[in-house]
């Protein structure tokens, strides 16, 4: 049968029997009998009407759906007729859910997301790797080699992620790029959205084209589709833009989005041809079968042989570029990953544990619920109701509670990972993450949920099972201490306690990490400094002499205005992510290690170091007279005294930069931290803005300000750009904020700890609270009895509280070991204190055991204030 | 005993349509009152059958003029006679066999 036969109306059945109950009867009234005695005699023959009528209506039917809709619709009504149990428990599950939700998300965008790409499991990056690091990709030169002479590979791709000023209807303007290979898109299998993508014919450069990101071009051209065929000048080259990548992806780097893409040859010849730049990545699809570890076989000889026929120092080779490495590339790169998987494996553990603290206070929450509710069940198996009905109608209560919370869960979880992305994106190097709301996300929220009910309502629900009715209803409703057993809500109290000291002196720990980092002496003040990175681009300004003469006259122009205390240029300021390296001579100087042929550098103007308020130990600061025409002079820090002369008096000395630009000390300046304030500072070397060894396109204008620093960035920014054409503001920020965004992950991880650690405190002083209320409320008549013979307000208290301060002495002493043993987990992540530190556990001990105090006084005390007389009345 | 009383409804079936009090009073008449039918049950089975497509079904009216639901064999009924028909057969064979003669039963 094509078609399934309607199914049969129950009263059609109905019906049916009522004909039949006549025709019996009619029957009867044939054998003689009264019209009364027949009818009676026909219904006795027909049995139970009602039975057979059920029994129709439930023939072929799932009546497990049924029972469920039943179920579904008293569990509803049981959430109706008590708001207050209802809101607790889904506003609980919500917090916690959307934690965890919140923050898998996260992770999920962070870590574990794969690029979208074809086939991203045969991706691998080809890195050169040492003792000390893994690097990127070996010297142009050898990535041609590798190309040339390996069969493991469908192809590789080069990739070099950086940032230009290209100028766009006639301003210069930021913007994240990539410099790619032609074969880059096609290895990826990216169609592009609109337009074409680049290729190997595009690497001559004649002409110029590039490609752009979906979100730049919505952001720009404002999605506009004559975005195609526009132009943009980067240095001395006229580019056209030819297509737009599609929507999903924007490069090989998680949290930065390559916004404009150009042919790989624009990185220029020089660098093409040179043996010794170790400058990008490359990216390679296997083979058909091969195995990463056949190709790995297969190009390390290459490497080696180039490695030999252009040696580096033995010290270079063994800890950089012993050998190669095949990364897994399906993720893209992984300095996100590695910058963030410690915080948020942290953060992970964190929410989880709010969540168990949540869902403790959901189990005493349900086994007063259940304890409550022991008569109606008594009363329902009494009447016949099959104790797997009544599990069944339990496991629906719960699990409806437990997936009304997961979905408020989802709702939070979506609000706060907007916050978190807008955390990430803040700042001068926003880090851009976009969360999928997919099955993944969704199905970890449900199987949360899932797992909760079957954990933490399993409990509740035996209880349930459990009930006798013939004891239930002849207890009515009375309960006494049950002296000598720790009950499941009392255990799980402990338990709370334990988890939210745990969570408290993590927060302890992070918040005097982050403590300990903004005020460990890092040699300057980053108060009240705004910063402005000017680029000068070519071919405009080419000529070194027109540079320094206009950052000359950027300065008097920027120290005459009114707010400013002083103001400096550099190349590099403190914590802005840039190093920079020189190889470095100090005469009568014994080396030791590699590490001893190299300084750090930094171009500086003078009153740079009045501007950063870094201290001047010895000598003079640089001047304008500091110039080309005169002797080269240079500073150096503390670091660089200590290590390069030891004892001896620097001033003087003539030292080299690469064994062949001269400069005579003048000055011996502070320590400061320049790259991480977690590091400690190493050997600087310092020269003159109008002395440098190379062109100084780049410089960050530093001005101390006497008021708000932001109040006057639009002015000098205003300023900076009216001195000629083509000056290219890099980016604005103040020094603060600059030192801020290299505390991100501190900062993360210390504000969502502290947060967390708030609301465990908040859930467990509920859980206390709600434990010992409940119990007074079951206890009322036993008290009352109690203090009928005698017992004192006082005493009755006491003998509530002492229960409890017992509990909280176990879940502390509990607590405190785990927090001890957790912090060393995350010892990586402090800085300045240890995971036994005294301040951090005495503080968080103190704290939760006031609020503990707190929370169980309140029902303490209404104990103690029981009237004997009505308690016992109210039987 | 399972599948007995379907076999009786069809059995009294072959006869030509008939209602469920009908179907009741001719097996309770044939089995010279040896089978009791409970009615709910009969009724029961009979939708079972129904829905199994072996009998057929349609209102219509008594002889005495009351409303009544007819039912009839289906092809698919009819050969499940002949099938259950001989299983049975067979089935009381094999136990006669084993129980022996009637008169050797004390």
């Amino acid at each position: 049968m094509i078609f399934r036969r309607k199914q049969r109306p129950a009263a059609d059945f109905n019906e049916e029997v009522r004909a039949h109950l006549q025709l019996e009867a009619d029957d009867w009234k044939g054998d003689g009998l009264p019209e009364t005695e027949a009818r009676a005699a026909a219904r006795r023959a027909f049995g139970n009407v009602t039975a057979a009528e059920e029994r129709f209506y439930q023939r072929g039917r799932l009546v497990w759906l049924d029972h469920l809709l039943q179920d579904l619709l008293y569990g509803l009504r049981a959430m109706r007729k008590s708001p207050g149990f209802t809101a607790t428990v889904v506003f609980t599950l919500a917090l916690g859910m959307g934690a965890n939700t919140a923050i898998f998300s996260l992770m999920d965008t962070v870590l574990l997301r794969s690029l979208p790409v074809k086939d991203p499991a045969s991706l691998y990056f080809l890195n050169n790797a040492g003792a000390l690091e893994t690097g990127g990709s070996p010297p142009y030169p050898c990535f041609e080699r590798f190309r040339a002479l390996s069969k493991s590979f469908t192809g590789i791709a080069a990739y070099s992620p950086n940032d230009h000023g290209i100028r766009i209807d006639g301003t210069v303007e930021q913007v994240d790029g990539a410099e790619v290979s032609g074969n880059y898109f096609g290895l990826l299998g990216i169609a592009p959205f609109a337009g074409r993508l680049l290729d190997y014919g595009d690497e001559r450069l004649d002409p110029p084209v590039a490609v752009i990101s979906y979100p730049y071009w919505q952001r720009r051209f404002g999605g506009n589709p004559d975005a195609i065929g526009k132009t943009f000048t980067l240095d001395d080259r006229t580019f056209t833009i030819v297509g737009i990548t599609p929507k999903e992806f924007t490069g090989l780097g998680p949290g930065r989005h390559d916004d404009v893409t150009m042919p790989f040859t624009l990185v220029g010849p020089n660098l093409l041809r040179s043996t010794g730049s170790w400058f990008f990545d490359s990216v390679a699809r296997l083979g058909p079968g091969v195995t990463a570890e056949q190709a790995r076989a297969e190009i390390d000889p290459i490497f080696q042989a180039f490695m030999n026929e252009f040696p580096v120092s033995a010290d270079a080779r063994r800890e950089y570029f012993h050998h190669m490495v095949l990364t897994r590339a399906s993720r893209g790169m992984d300095q996100l990953r590695k910058r963030f998987s410690r915080p948020l494996w942290v953060l992970m553990a964190v929410v989880a544990l709010v969540l168990l603290i949540g869902c403790a206070n959901i189990t005493n929450l349900l086994l007063a619920r259940a304890a409550k509710r022991e008569r109606e069940f008594a009363v329902r198996v009494a009447i016949g109701a099959g104790r797997s009905r009544l599990f069944r109608q339990v496991l629906v209560e719960t699990g409806l509670l437990f997936a009304a919370g997961a979905a408020a869960g989802i709702a939070v979880a979506w609000f706060a990972a907007r916050r978190a992305i807008a955390f990430f994106a803040a700042g001068a190097h926003p880090i851009l993450l976009e969360v999928h709301w997919d099955w993944r996300v969704l199905g970890f929220a449900a199987g949360l949920s899932l797992l909760a009910t079957l954990i933490f309502g399993a409990a509740p629900m035996l209880r349930a099972m459990r009930v006798d009715p013939h004891a239930a209803m002849k207890d009515g409703g009375r309960a006494t201490a049950s002296r000598g057993r720790i009950g499941m809500g009392q255990f799980l109290v402990a338990f709370q306690v334990a988890l939210t000291m745990i969570l408290l002196a993590g927060a302890g720990l992070f918040l005097r990490t982050l403590g300990n980092l903004h005020t460990a002496d890092a040699g300057f003040h980053a108060a009240q400094v705004a910063l402005i990175l000017i680029h000068l681009p070519d071919p405009t300004y080419h000529d070194p002499a027109l540079r320094i003469e206009l950052w000359d006259r950027l300065l008097a122009d920027v120290r005459r205005q009114p707010g400013v205390q002083s103001a400096s240029l550099s190349f590099l300021t403190p914590m802005d992510g840039k190093t920079r390296e020189v190889g470095f001579a100090v005469p009568g100087f014994q080396r030791h290690s590699d590490q001893d042929r190299s300084i750090g550098l930094n171009t500086v103007s003078e009153d740079y170091f009045r501007t950063l308020g870094t201290p001047l130990l010895q000598g003079r600061d640089f001047t304008p007279n500091d110039w080309a025409e005169t002797a080269h002079v240079a500073l150096l820090n503390e670091s660089a005294r200590r290590h390069f002369f030891g004892g001896r008096d620097p001033m003087g000395t003539v030292v080299n930069i690469w064994g062949r630009v001269p400069y005579r000390i003048v000055g011996v300046v502070q320590d400061a931290r320049q790259a991480d304030l977690r590091q400690p500072p190493v050997p600087f070397l310092y020269i003159p803005m109008r002395q440098p060894v190379d062109q100084g396109a780049f410089m960050m204008l530093s001005i101390r300000t006497s008021g708000d620093p932001l109040r006057m960035m639009a002015a000098i920014e205003r300023r900076a750009r009216g001195l000629g054409p083509d000056i290219h503001i890099v980016r604005t920020d103040t020094l603060a904020r600059q030192i801020d965004q290299s505390l991100l992950q501190e900062r993360l991880i210390s504000t969502l700890a502290t947060a967390f650690g708030v609301l465990a405190l908040l859930l467990s002083a509920v859980g206390l609270y709600g434990v010992l209320a409940y119990a007074v409320g079951r206890r009322t008549s036993e008290i009352g009895i109690r203090m009928t013979l005698g017992a004192l307000p006082g005493q009755v208290a006491w003998s509530i509280l002492r229960q409890t301060l017992g509990l909280v002495a176990m879940g502390l002493a509990g607590g405190i070991a785990g927090a001890i043993f957790l912090a060393r987990a995350a010892e990586k992540l402090l800085y300045g204190v240890t995971p036994t530190d005294a301040v951090a556990l005495a503080t968080s001990a103190i704290l939760l055991s006031a609020v503990a105090c707190l929370a169980s006084y309140l029902p303490a005390r209404r104990a103690g204030r029981i009237d004997p007389v009505s308690a016992l009345r109210s039987e | 005993m399972q599948g007995t009383l379907d076999l009786l409804i069809l059995r009294t079936l072959l006869h030509g349509p008939c209602h469920g009090q009908g179907i009741a009073r001719a097996i309770q008449r044939q089995s010279e009152e040896v089978f009791f039918v409970d009615h709910g049950s009969l009724y029961l089975a009979l939708q079972r059958l129904e829905d199994k497509a072996w009998i057929g079904a349609k209102w219509g009216v008594s002889e005495n003029h009351r409303k009544a639901r007819f039912y009839s064999l289906t092809a698919k009924g009819r050969a499940q006679l002949v099938d259950k028909t001989s299983q049975w057969r067979r089935l009381v064979r094999a136990i006669g066999t084993i129980l022996g003669p009637e008169e050797q039963e004390g």
